[in-house]
Parts: C-alpha cells; structure tokens; sequence
C-alpha cells in the first residue's frame, strides 16, 4: 500500500507511485469478515481491528502528531466504526470507510485540542516522525540526521490547516489515488486536487530549504 | 505558457497526469524559466520527503483496547443516533432523516407534554407561555427522557458532574428529581454558545456522544425560552466550524417545525 519512492528522480521525469494506487475494483478483500461481523460475530470485527489498526494509527499520527494522541483518538474511530458500521453499504471499499471515520475522528480531535496546544506541537513533532532509533544503528550519524529530518517533515505537516492535511496525508503518504480520497473526505475530486495543490505550495518553502541542507537521498 | 499557467501545472506535471501537448508547452516554458525550474525541483523535493516517511506501528494494545471497550457497553449508541439510524434506511438521504427525527422528537415531545401539564409543573409551562410555540415545545423537550434517562443532567454546565446526593433515576420524573429547578436561573450552554461559540464546540467534542444530545438539548431548551434561537444559530455559524454548522441547521429546522 505504502510507496517507495527514490529520490534518484530524474530531473523532469513523473514522479512514481508504484503501487500506490490501487486499481478500481470492486472486489473488497474485507467483505466476508463483514459480511459476519454484521451477522454478529464479535470475532469478525476483531479481525477488521486488527487488520486495519496500522493504517488508521498512521493517518491520526500524521494528522494529530502525538502517538498518545494518535491512540485515544485510534480506539475513539474503532468504536465509532463499531457503531455506525451498519451505515456501510459495500458501495466502496470497507477501507475507505475505515478511513473516513478515522479522518472525522482526526478532525474532530483537532478542533477539541485547540489554540493553546499549538506550543506543543513541535514536540509532538519528533514524536509523530514515528521513529524509535535502531538500538544498533549502522551508522548514528546519519540515523540522527535522518530522524531530525522526520521530525521537520512531520513539524510541517502540523502547520497546516487540517482541510489542507488530511488529503494531502491521504494522497502522499496514504498512497490513495485521488478519486478515494474524494471518497473518503466526501469531497468533489476536483475540491481533492486543488487542496493537495495548496498543501503542497503551502510546504514547498519549508521542505524544499530543508532538501537544499541534507541533500539529495539523504532526506530519510 | 506563462509562468501561472505553468506553475498550477507543475503538479500534474509531476505525477504524469497532464495531457502529451500540455506536458510539452510545460517542458517549452521550464527550457528557458529558471524560477519554474526552481519551483518544480522544490516541489519534487517537498512530494519526495512526504512520501519517504516511514512506516509506524500501532501500539500493542490498541485492538485488546478497542475490544474491550465494546464489551464494556462503550459502543452503545444513542437513541438519538438509533433513531437517525432507522429513518436513514427508509428515507433517500441524511437530511432527510434528520428532519424527520426532529419532527418526530417533537411529535413525541407533545404526546409527553400532557405529563408536564401536571401541578408542580403549571410555574413552568406559564413561564413559556410568554415564548413562542416552539420555545415552550423546546422547554418540555430537553428534559423528557427520549432525549435522556438522566434528565436532571440536562440543565447542567458542561463539564459539571453530578452530585451524588441527587437522585438520577433512569425513567424518574424529571421534577422529582429536581423539584426547585433553580438552574432554570442561569443559562450556562446557552451563555457559552453566544459568548463563545468555538469553545462551546470544542468542549462538545470532548464528552461522550450521550451527554452531547443532554447538552444540546439544553442549549436548545434554553434559547427557545429566552425567544433566542436566531441568535445561538447565528453565534454557532460564526464558529467557522462544520459541526457547529449541523447544529445551527438543526436549531433551525426544529424550530420551523414547532412554529408550523
């Protein structure tokens, strides 16, 4: 699901995103756990839990930029898929559904933090890069650089607006392709492109200093 | 190309989605514009440390969390969201349902009223009777145990608990377990929703969904008597909040459905 992309890009060549977009199908690899989670199978929606836990825990992260945070708001969603699971009617994917009460809790949790935790934020920041160093790295150094620059990455992330973030987390590092995106946000595709548009603008000026200091391939 | 066409391009551009003759007019104007050359590199740079950021793991406990917190009941639904929920699956749309549901709050307020008509609430009913229809509808509304079993939580402040010397019997008239109602002097939800609209919100968020429909209502209850409905959906939209939104929106239909 999640790309790799090299940083050796050629220089006017696209970027890749391969194998980030998924293609359009309409087969649902979570369609039978549902199927018996809604025929009451507590079992079932563990399974769904456990298998979509990872990238529900990795959007608030990048959204909310504390892993405390991130967890309460992670078992918040669970439960209010458990809730209103019932509202899911198969016409997308079950994952797109878990990533929009994900991003509602996001959102909702951004706005209850309010003004005053914005001083916290770059702490929050170096947490969020979600990066515990390798208790042996090969290389310290170069691992230190790595997790400042994580950390920078994600600092900057926080700094914009959570309508502008959150397609931008989806798109960038979710690897959706911008139709689920539109999907998953509730939003026209066109509404979807132009805000990763401004996200991006909006970062360019702080992450593009922050390539011209590490260097190229040295980012992470 | 000029240097705006070019620059609100350099997106597509990059992911490979534009056009071949667009892709060449940018390619034309980036031979010979150093500034866009520059932009692109830094754009690249920008999409390339956003996708280079690594992989996290959930914590451990976070599905046993979950788990348990379902068992423990956690996951219970209102009887506002059930109610919303069973209209969604006769009616085409959200909107739909929820007027519906405040329609038939209200109907089920009204077949509940002849209860408050009773000695011990005349005081009550004639002090609503200098508000409009719809505030004295809303004054029985909030505390009637279809909003909630706990009514005497209904008019309480937001972040306020419950004395534990005060009967909170589910199903209990609400004037047993609050016969003097001297919170009727003072307006807290409503006081917070004029004077601040965004932190009233953000206080919202924050409690469970079922003392959410307790304070709601109450905001509700106490603007209409105070024939100040207009005003709290006007305060609500200046949160510049989608959720504060829905609430204005929804102040207003049940406001024109009890006027009608």
């Amino acid at each position: 699901m999640r790309r790799e992309v090299s940083h050796e890009i050629a220089e006017r060549g696209p970027l890749v995103r391969a194998g980030a977009v998924r293609a359009p199908t309409l087969e649902d690899p979570d369609r039978e756990l549902v199927a018996r989670w809604r025929s009451g199978d507590a079992a079932a929606f563990e399974a769904l839990v456990r298998r979509h836990e990872r990238r529900v825990f990795r959007l608030l992260m990048r959204m909310l930029g504390s892993r405390s945070e991130a967890e309460d708001v992670a078992q918040e969603a669970f439960l209010n898929l458990h809730r209103h699971g019932h509202r899911f009617r198969g016409e997308a994917r079950f994952s797109t559904f878990v990533y929009r009460v994900a991003a509602n809790a996001a959102l909702n949790r951004r706005r209850s933090l309010g003004r005053s935790r914005a001083r916290e934020r770059s702490l929050a920041a170096g947490e969020a890069s979600g990066l515990v160093a390798p208790l042996s790295p090969a290389d310290p150094e170069r691992e230190a650089q790595g997790a400042q620059v994580r950390s920078r990455v994600q600092a900057a992330l926080l700094t914009l607006s959570p309508s502008l973030r959150l397609p931008l987390v989806l798109y960038d590092i979710e690897g959706l392709g911008y139709a689920e995106v539109a999907e998953v946000l509730e939003l026209a595709e066109g509404t979807v492109k132009s805000r990763i548009h401004r996200a991006r603008q909006a970062l360019r000026p702080l992450l593009g200093a922050l390539a011209r200091e590490v260097g190229p391939g040295r980012a992470a | 190309m000029k240097h705006g066409e070019v620059r609100s391009r350099l997106g597509p551009y990059l992911e490979g989605d534009l056009p071949l003759q667009q892709r060449a007019l940018v390619d034309a104007h980036l031979d010979t514009c150093p500034s866009c050359g520059e932009e692109l590199k830094e754009l690249r740079e920008t999409i390339g440390l956003l996708r280079s950021l690594p992989e996290i793991e959930p914590p451990m406990g976070l599905a046993n969390g979950v788990m348990a917190r379902i068992h423990a009941g956690e996951a219970q639904s209102t009887f506002l969201v059930r109610l919303l929920d069973g209209l969604e699956m006769l009616l085409p749309s959200r909107s739909l349902a929820l007027v519906a549901t405040s329609v038939g709050v209200l109907v089920l307020a009204l077949l509940a009223s002849g209860r408050f008509a009773e000695p011990g609430r005349v005081s009550q009913a004639t002090a609503a009777n200098s508000s409009p229809a719809s505030s004295e509808l809303a004054l029985r509304l909030a505390p009637a145990d279809i909003w909630t079993s706990q009514a005497s939580l209904v008019r309480r402040p937001l972040g306020a608990s419950v004395p534990s010397d005060e009967p909170v019997t589910p199903g209990a008239d609400p004037a047993e377990a609050s016969p003097v109602e001297p919170e009727f002097a003072v307006d807290p939800q409503m006081e917070r929703a004029l004077r601040d609209p965004e932190g009233f919100i953000e206080e919202l968020s924050e409690v469970s969904l079922a003392e959410r429909d307790q304070q709601l209502s109450a905001l509700f209850a106490q603007a209409s008597r105070a024939g100040r409905v207009g005003e709290v959906v006007q305060s609500l939209r200046t949160a510049g909040d989608r959720r504060a939104d829905e609430i204005a929106d929804g102040f207003e239909r049940i406001s024109t459905a009890a006027s009608r």
